[in-house]
């Protein structure tokens, strides 16, 4: 069970780095002056390592995709961003998936978790260059994590009605 | 959700905004422009009366540096014939000065070029390009060597040379009104193209004064910013005052060298230093020696200036980020940092 | 299917947008609150002091001799009768702690409010 479940965690780091690099090619911080700033994109996957094994495992998958997805296109900066958005994404739809079910579906979860995700890059931003100028970004990066939001919610509610065919994970 | 609401409460933290403190400001017109001083004292009768002795001291230095005031040292000494003038202390120590930096310069900036602005008509309804011949007349009697300087406030100007403080006053004028503060009040003097930022802004979390470098193409507008303590930020461009003939552009900043508008391949040069008058001098010589000198210059005597080209690059010297803190914000106008 | 939605989704998709707003509001508030003032002096006397905000709409006329239109939370000398012109060609302001000056005419057009994004600027 135990290599099993390493695997699948690999595996699923090596999915969100592709997706990272699938990010690189709608280069947000184009449009939002903030460098690094990513869509969010590799929340599918956290969301389906919330669902599928613990939210412990998940937070695995986040650190390791954050760190090597950095090590091979980012910088420190970029690091910092990943990490703080990707850990509140998590947190938020950790705590969101209790729910789930009952008050909301993925889609909600996966919303809330890509606002969190924009909400914690626009933090670190905030942080790390050391101006509140940057929040002015929020809005526009709010209202684009409810459409991604929802892309990525459908996309693994439709991947674990598959899981569930071939018996696969847990 | 906890840390979601914890972020919320940080983030609408972040976009408040601070209380603004009552300050003063004197508006006045002096030395031919025009001068706004603000003040920021221990409340605003304080605050209005330091404002009020710093336009007091800069009028009771007006007619110390005036050339064209009838009733002025200056004026005097320039229709006195070579004869030995007396003149006040103020005047004095500004004449001092003047040839200190022209000294420094090597005659970059000089304070006697005005028979060949006069020729030029500067300021006046008649600007225009004068002929060679005229020009070559007037250099001969333009040099600083001329002014002679013999202590107890005694002044000499030999081959018929003219002093024109104009270069330096308004520089003078705001290292008088930083002598007469003590630092406790927060005061922003901006003389025409001078400003001195004094004490601790209250209208700033950092205490310090955020200065814009004015885009040569829109004054009201900037390319860059400096945050200052303490120090005076001067500024000399080709675009404050101009006047076009035949279809060319001739500026007010002058190469004692060819008696010519310096064409240098700059739009502006802006010092920041501690000496208001050593900066207004230094502005109008770096503008004339160009980028390449200039930068030299300032690097061998640890000068802070920022350089705007005319093929739109900015420049700042090593000592800039010594003595404040520099933004670049020019590039949505087309502009690069080149560092 | 996971994915049907529920009313909670509605909730958390409004929440969401609600926050954009009031975070948009709060910035604009933060910025527009930031109280912007036209000031036009003539010698050394106040003759005009209007609050700009996104309505305003103003020509002031000084007999002729100066021209300053007031637009929004901006403010410029759109003609002056004097020959150096310096005042109109400083274009149009924007910011506190910008100024026209018409030097022959001794008129001063100058923003005052809170401060800015810059204490003054150096020309």
């Amino acid at each position: 069970m135990k290599a099993k479940k390493i695997t699948l965690c690999g595996l699923l780091t090596a999915l969100a780095i592709v997706l990272s690099l699938v990010e690189r090619l709608f280069p947000l911080d184009a449009v939002v002056p903030v460098p690094g700033a990513k869509l969010g994109l590799a929340n599918v996957v956290t969301l389906f390592a919330l669902t599928r094994l613990t939210p412990r495992d998940a937070f695995v998958v986040v650190l390791c995709r954050v760190s090597i997805s950095s090590l091979l296109m980012g910088s420190v900066t970029s690091f910092l961003f990943s990490l703080l958005g990707g850990l509140l994404a998590l947190a938020v739809m950790c705590a969101l998936l209790h729910v789930e079910g009952r008050f909301c579906s993925l889609l909600g979860v996966s919303v809330a978790g890509a606002a969190a995700h924009n909400i914690g890059q626009v933090i670190a931003a905030v942080v790390w260059m050391q101006t509140g100028a940057v929040v002015a970004y929020l809005p526009l990066l709010l209202a684009l994590s409810v459409p991604l939001g929802l892309v990525t919610g459908l996309t693994c509610a439709i991947v674990l009605q598959h899981m569930k065919k071939i018996e696969f994970g847990a | 959700m906890k840390r979601f609401l914890a972020a919320m409460v940080l983030l609408l933290g972040i976009t408040g905004c601070t209380a603004q403190p009552e300050g003063y400001t004197a508006d006045f017109f002096a030395m031919d422009t025009f001068m706004s001083v603000t003040a920021y004292g221990a409340d605003e009768q304080a605050s209005e009366e330091i404002a009020v002795q710093c336009e007091r001291r800069v009028n009771e230095l007006e007619p110390a540096l005036s050339r064209t005031r009838e009733d002025s040292d200056i004026y005097r000494l320039n229709h006195a014939d070579g004869a030995v003038c007396t003149v006040s202390a103020d005047t004095y120590a500004a004449i001092e000065a003047a040839v200190q930096y022209a000294e420094l310069t090597g005659g970059a900036f000089d304070p006697s070029l005005a028979p060949l602005t006069d020729l030029w008509g500067i300021n006046t309804d008649d600007a225009h390009v004068p002929r060679q011949a005229e020009i070559d007349q007037v250099l001969t009697r333009v040099g600083y060597q001329n002014i002679q300087l013999l202590g107890d406030n005694q002044v000499r100007l030999l081959g018929g040379a003219q002093l024109d403080l104009g270069g330096i006053g308004k520089g003078f004028a705001t290292d008088a009104v930083a002598a007469l503060l003590d630092g406790s009040a927060g005061v922003l003097a901006r003389l025409g193209g001078n400003i001195g930022a004094y004490g601790e802004n209250p209208g700033r979390e950092s205490g310090g004064w955020v200065i814009g470098i004015a885009d040569p193409d829109d004054n009201a507008d900037f390319l860059a910013t400096v945050e200052v303590r303490g120090l005076s930020v001067v500024t000399s461009g080709d675009y404050e005052r101009y006047f076009e003939q035949d279809g060319r552009r001739y500026h007010h900043i002058f190469d004692p060298a060819t008696g010519y508008p310096a064409d240098s391949g700059l739009r502006s040069v802006t010092v920041i230093d501690q000496s208001s008058t050593r900066a207004d001098a230094l502005t109008t010589a770096l503008f004339v020696m160009g980028l390449d000198e200039g930068m030299a210059f300032c690097e061998e005597n640890a000068i802070a200036a920022v350089f705007i080209t005319a093929d739109k690059q900015v420049y700042t010297t090593p000592q800039v980020e010594n003595v404040c803190s520099f933004a670049f914000l020019g590039e949505e106008k087309g502009y690069a940092y080149a560092q | 299917m996971r994915s049907r939605i529920k009313w909670g989704d509605l909730v958390i998709i409004a929440a969401v947008l609600l926050l954009a707003a009031g975070v948009a509001a709060a910035l604009a508030l933060g910025q527009g609150g930031g109280q912007l003032y036209a000031e036009v002096w003539r010698e050394d006397t106040l003759v005009e002091r209007v609050q700009l905000t996104g309505e305003t709409d103003r020509t002031i006329d000084l007999d002729g001799h100066n021209v300053i239109v007031l637009a929004g939370r901006t403010a410029r000398m759109q003609s002056a009768d004097c020959r150096d012109q310096v005042c109109v060609r400083t274009g149009t302001l924007t910011r506190a702690g910008q100024a026209a000056v018409c030097l022959p005419n001794r008129v001063v057009l100058k923003l005052v409010g809170d401060t800015g994004e810059i204490d003054a600027i150096v020309s």
